[in-house]
C-alpha cells in the first residue's frame, strides 16, 4: 500500500465515522427503496508508480533508451451512478467515474554519441504534468448490511477502464562539441489512450437525511493493467485505478 | 676540345627547382666559410649564450631594415609566451628562405631558429612588367594564375652566393613558377602539393558514423557537427570535375557525395569523410587545435578515383572556396587511398601549412641544403664527369650539372622531408588514438598505409630500412640515420653553369657515396618522402625507446603509456617553433626546445627526444 493510499484509507475512516454520527431528520427504512442514484465528489490516488522504457534508433543506428519513472498524485474524482435492488439485501449498480491527475515524472536517457560508437551520454531530468486520465465504468454487485442507523453496502465487480496516458516520446538535449556530455533540455510527450477490463471493490455508507435523500461516503479500490502499443512509445503497461474516497448524495426511490 | 656527355631524362618535366643552401653544420649560430655560400647565417639558438649571439645579428638587421615582423602571436600552449617571425627583405623585396622564428617570453627570447643572408646586393628594378611575367608563366604552365594571385617579386639566393630577382606565381594544382625578372626565363618550377605516394585503402567493413547534412531532401557529406565544417566532394572519376574543384575553386553542394537514405556504402566517401572527422577530433582533443589553421577553417575532401596510388593536400588558393583540400585517389588495384593514417597524414600537411603560414607568412619554402658529391658516376657502363655532363629533359632542354671544383653538388629538400615526416608522425598518432594497438587491419602501429589492401605499408617509423626504396639498380632501405640520407645531383636551370641562379634536382642520387638512379621514377621532390624516415624514426625512438640500427645508439623512450607527451612535443615544434626554412637539424632543435618548453630541461620527454635526435644523427 502506497503512502497516498494509506492517507486515503485514514480519510475514509474519518468520513465514515462522520456520516454515522450525523443525526437523521426523517429516517427511512433502507429495505424499502428499489432504486438508488448517487453522485460523489472526492479524491483518487493512482494505482501505483510505473516505469516506462522505450528505445529508438538514433545517431548512426545506435539505440537511444529513455526510461521514465511516472509518479502518482491524488486528484479530484467525480462519479455518478445508479443501483437497483434485486432482492432485499442484494443490489446491482453501475457507476461512471472520472478522474484526471498530472503527476511529475523523472527520466533518464542514454543518448548515443553522434560521432563515436559505444559512447552514449546519460541525461536525467524531470517532466511536470504528465497527464493520466481515467473514465471508468464500475459494475458492482452490492450486499446491504443490516444496520439500523446507516445504509452500508459492500460491493465488488468488473470495471471497464478507458485510460488516456501521457508518455515521454522524445528527449531533447543540449550538447556541444566534442559531445562527450549532454544536458537534459526538455521532453516531448504524446497522449495515448486504450481500454482494459479490471475489477472494483468497496464500501458505500449512506445516512438518510429524509425519506429519499441521504448523504453517503464511498471507499473504492479498482485496478486494471492497461496495455498501450504505439509507434512512438512502444509497448507500455500502466496500472490504472487505485483508491478512491468520495462523498455525495444518495437519492432513493 | 672539351667533350660533353648527354644524359637524356624521360621524366624531368616537373622536377622541383629550388634555391640552394649549404648543408649546415651543428653550430647553433654560424656564418659558413664554405665557398658555396659564405653569406648564409643559420640560427639554431636554444641556449642563452646562443640566443644572445643571435639577438645581435637580428638587432643589426632590424636596424638596417633588413628584417620585418611578419606576425606575433600568443603561444596557445604556454601562457605568456609568444612566437614572432621576422622575414628578411632587401629594399622591401622578400628574400626567399630568409627568415627567423623567435620564441619569446615577453621581451626575453627563448629560442631563435631560421636562416638569414648577409651582404645582399643586386639591382631590384625588373626589366619586365608583372603582366608580362604572368603571361610567361601561364604559357609555360598552360594554366591560368588564379584571380588575385598575380606574380610578385622575390629575391632568390643562388648557390654561387649571388641573388636573383624573380617573379613568383602559383598556377593550377599548386605549381609555382619563378621567372627571371630580367630575362623572362622560367628558372624554377616548384610542385607544392604534398603527395602521399604509393598508398591505397580499402573499405575494410568497419562501421563508421557519417556526419551529414540534409540538403534539398538528400543527405550530403557535409559535416556540420564539428566546429569546422567538413565537406567531402566526389569527382566521380572526372578529371574535369577535379580541375574545376581545385583550380577554379568551384565545388557546389551537388558535388558532395549523396545518399537518399543516409546509408553510405562507397568506401571512398565513408573513409575520407569519417577519417577527416576523426583526425579533426584528435587534434582538438590531444592538442587543443581546431582544424587546419587552428581557427576552424572549413575542410574539404575530394575523392577522385582517377588519381592513382596517391593522396595529397593542396594549399590555398586552391581547392573549394580557396581553402585548400585533401585529395584522395586509389591504387591501381582500385583500393581507395583513404585509411585513417593517410587521412591523418594529409590533414597534418594542412596543419603544417597553415601554422607556418600564419606564423611566418608561408609554408615550407623550397630551400635546398647541399653537400658535395663525387666528381663522376657510372651509368650503363659510361662514366659521367660532373663538369662535362649535360642532362636533357623531355622538353629538349639541356641542363648542365652544378659542379664545385669538379664535384657534383648534391641537395635534398629538408623542409619537404620534415613535412612528410611530421605528417607520418601524426598519421600514426591518430591511429593510436582510436585503434587498438596491434598488427593487421584497423590496428594501431608505426607503419604507414599498412591497411591498404595489397599495397602498404610503404613507410615504417619503427624500422625504416625494412621498407625498400626501388631504384634502377635494385633496392635500398629507407634511411634511419642522416648519414644514409639521399642527396640528388643538382642541374642548373638559371644563370650559367659556373654561376647558377637557380637549380633543380636531377634523378641522379647518392646515398653513402653510392650512385642511385631514379631516372625511371624521378627525384621525389628532393627526397621529401624518402628522407622523411630519419626524422619520423626519431619520434618512434622517443616514444618506445630502442637502438638505432645505424648509429647503434640506444634511446630511453617515455614508453607507450606516455606517447601523448612526445606527440605534444612534436606538435608544438611543428606548429609553434618550426621556421619555414628549416633543415633537419633545425627541426631537431625545435623538437628539443618544444620538449623543454613543455616538460623542462630535465624532463623525461626532453631526454627522450634529445637522445632520439642524437641517435639519428641530427644532434
Amino acid at each position: 500500500m502506497t503512502r497516498l493510499n494509506r492517507q486515503i484509507s485514514r480519510r475514509a475512516a474519518v468520513l465514515v465515522i462522520a456520516i454515522a454520527a450525523a443525526t437523521p431528520t426523517a429516517a427511512q427504512s433502507p429495505s424499502n427503496a428499489r432504486v438508488e442514484v448517487s453522485a460523489n465528489v472526492g479524491a483518487k490516488a493512482g494505482a501505483s508508480t510505473f516505469a516506462a522504457t522505450h528505445t529508438r534508433p538514433s545517431n548512426g543506428n545506435e539505440t537511444e533508451t529513455i526510461t521514465v519513472d511516472h509518479g502518482v498524485k491524488t486528484a479530484p474524482a467525480f462519479s455518478v451512478g445508479a443501483a437497483v435492488r434485486l432482492v432485499p439485501q442484494f443490489w446491482v449498480g453501475v457507476q461512471y467515474a472520472m478522474t484526471e491527475m498530472k503527476p511529475s515524472a523523472t527520466l533518464s536517457a542514454a543518448i548515443p554519441h553522434p560521432i563515436l560508437f559505444d559512447a552514449a551520454r546519460t541525461v536525467e531530468g524531470s517532466v511536470n504534468d504528465v497527464a493520466h486520465k481515467e473514465q471508468n465504468v464500475h459494475v458492482a454487485l452490492m450486499y446491504a448490511l443490516p444496520f439500523q442507523a446507516v445504509d452500508m453496502k459492500v460491493m465488488g465487480g468488473p470495471t471497464f477502464f478507458n485510460v488516456k496516458q501521457d508518455f515521454v516520446s522524445g528527449v531533447s538535449i543540449t550538447e556541444t562539441y566534442p559531445f562527450d556530455t549532454a544536458a537534459f533540455g526538455n521532453a516531448t510527450t504524446k497522449q495515448v489512450s486504450d481500454t482494459a477490463v479490471g475489477f472494483n471493490a468497496g464500501v458505500d455508507i449512506a445516512r438518510p437525511l429524509s425519506s429519499n435523500i441521504g448523504i453517503g461516503a464511498l471507499i473504492r479500490y479498482s485496478r486494471a493493467d492497461v496495455k498501450f502499443d504505439d509507434r512512438d512509445i512502444g509497448q507500455q503497461t500502466v496500472k490504472a485505478g487505485g483508491f478512491e474516497l468520495a462523498g455525495g448524495v444518495r437519492v432513493k426511490f | 676540345m672539351r667533350h660533353t656527355r648527354l644524359l637524356v631524362l624521360r621524366t624531368f618535366a616537373t622536377v622541383v627547382a629550388v634555391a640552394l643552401l649549404v648543408q649546415p653544420e651543428r653550430a647553433v649560430i654560424g656564418q659558413e666559410s664554405n665557398a658555396l655560400d659564405s653569406r648564409r647565417i643559420t640560427l639554431t639558438a636554444t641556449t642563452q649564450a646562443a640566443v644572445i649571439e643571435s639577438n645581435s645579428v637580428i638587432a643589426r638587421m632590424l636596424q638596417a631594415r633588413e628584417l620585418t615582423s611578419v606576425r606575433i602571436q600568443d603561444d596557445p600552449q604556454i601562457p605568456n609566451r609568444q612566437t614572432q617571425t621576422l622575414q628578411q627583405v632587401y629594399k622591401g623585396i622578400p628574400v626567399e628562405g630568409g627568415s627567423v622564428t623567435l620564441h619569446k617570453a615577453g621581451p626575453t627570447t627563448i629560442s631563435a631558429l631560421g636562416t638569414l643572408f648577409n651582404d645582399i646586393s643586386l639591382d631590384i628594378t625588373p626589366a619586365i612588367a608583372p603582366v608580362d611575367a604572368a603571361r610567361i608563366i601561364e604559357k609555360a604552365a598552360d594554366a591560368f594564375i588564379p584571380f588575385g594571385a598575380s606574380p610578385t617579386l622575390v629575391i632568390v639566393p643562388s648557390p654561387a652566393g649571388t641573388f636573383a630577382l624573380t617573379y613568383k606565381a602559383t598556377v593550377a594544382y599548386a605549381i609555382t613558377y619563378y621567372v627571371d625578372a630580367f630575362t623572362g626565363d622560367v628558372v624554377r618550377v616548384v610542385d607544392e602539393k604534398n603527395y602521399e605516394t604509393g598508398l591505397g585503402t580499402g573499405t575494410l567493413g568497419e562501421p563508421k558514423k557519417m556526419a551529414t547534412t540534409l540538403i534539398g531532401g538528400t543527405y550530403r557529406t557535409r559535416d556540420t557537427l564539428r566546429p569546422a565544417s567538413i565537406s567531402t566532394y566526389d569527382t566521380g572519376g572526372s578529371s574535369t570535375a577535379l580541375d574545376r574543384m581545385l583550380n577554379s575553386n568551384n565545388a557546389t553542394d551537388n558535388d558532395l557525395a549523396s545518399s537518399s537514405t543516409n546509408t553510405w556504402t562507397n568506401g571512398y566517401v565513408v573513409d575520407a569523410h569519417s577519417n577527416t572527422g576523426f583526425t579533426y577530433d584528435y587534434f582538438f582533443r590531444q592538442h587543443n587545435w581546431s582544424g587546419l589553421d587552428g581557427s576552424n577553417r572549413p575542410l574539404s575532401d575530394i575523392v577522385h578515383s582517377g588519381t592513382r596510388d596517391n593522396a595529397f593536400f593542396i594549399a590555398p588558393p586552391f581547392g573549394p572556396n580557396r581553402n585548400g583540400a585533401m585529395v584522395y585517389g586509389r591504387t591501381s588495384g582500385g583500393v581507395p587511398v583513404t585509411t585513417m593514417d593517410i587521412a591523418g597524414h594529409e590533414l597534418m600537411h594542412g596543419v603544417t601549412f597553415f601554422s607556418l603560414s600564419n606564423r611566418t607568412g608561408s609554408g615550407f619554402v623550397p630551400i635546398v641544403y647541399t653537400v658535395l658529391g663525387p666528381t663522376t658516376f657510372v651509368y650503363n657502363g659510361t662514366t659521367f664527369a660532373c663538369s662535362t655532363t649535360v642532362l636533357a629533359d623531355s622538353q629538349g632542354n639541356r641542363r648542365p650539372f652544378f659542379c664545385n671544383n669538379g664535384r657534383y653538388v648534391l641537395g635534398a629538400s629538408h623542409g619537404g622531408a620534415i613535412n612528410e615526416a611530421v605528417s607520418d608522425v601524426f598519421g600514426t598518432s591518430v591511429e593510436f588514438f582510436y585503434q587498438p594497438v596491434g598488427s593487421g587491419p584497423l590496428r594501431a602501429d608505426y607503419l604507414m598505409g599498412e591497411d591498404v589492401t595489397g599495397f602498404g605499408p610503404n613507410r615504417s617509423l619503427i624500422n625504416p630500412a625494412s621498407i625498400l626504396i626501388r631504384h634502377e639498380f635494385g633496392t635500398l632501405g629507407y634511411p634511419d640515420h642522416v648519414s644514409k640520407m639521399l642527396n640528388y645531383a643538382l642541374v642548373v636551370t638559371g644563370g650559367t653553369a659556373t654561376n647558377p641562379t637557380s637549380v633543380s634536382f636531377s634523378p641522379a642520387a647518392f646515398s653513402e657515396g653510392i650512385f642511385l638512379s631514379f631516372f625511371n621514377s624521378g627525384p621525389d621532390g628532393g627526397g621529401v618522402h624518402l628522407n622523411s624516415t630519419i626524422f619520423s624514426h626519431a619520434f618512434y625512438l622517443a616514444v618506445e625507446g630502442g637502438r638505432n640500427a645505424t648509429s647503434n645508439l640506444s634511446v630511453t623512450g617515455v614508453g607507450a603509456a606516455n606517447r601523448a607527451q612526445i606527440e605534444k612535443v612534436f606538435f608544438r615544434a611543428q606548429t609553434q617553433l618550426m621556421p619555414n626554412n628549416a633543415n633537419l637539424q633545425m627541426a631537431a632543435a625545435a623538437v628539443i626546445q618544444a620538449a623543454i618548453d613543455l616538460y623542462g630541461a630535465g624532463g623525461a620527454p626532453t631526454q627522450a627526444v634529445t637522445q632520439a635526435m642524437v641517435a639519428v644523427g641530427l644532434r
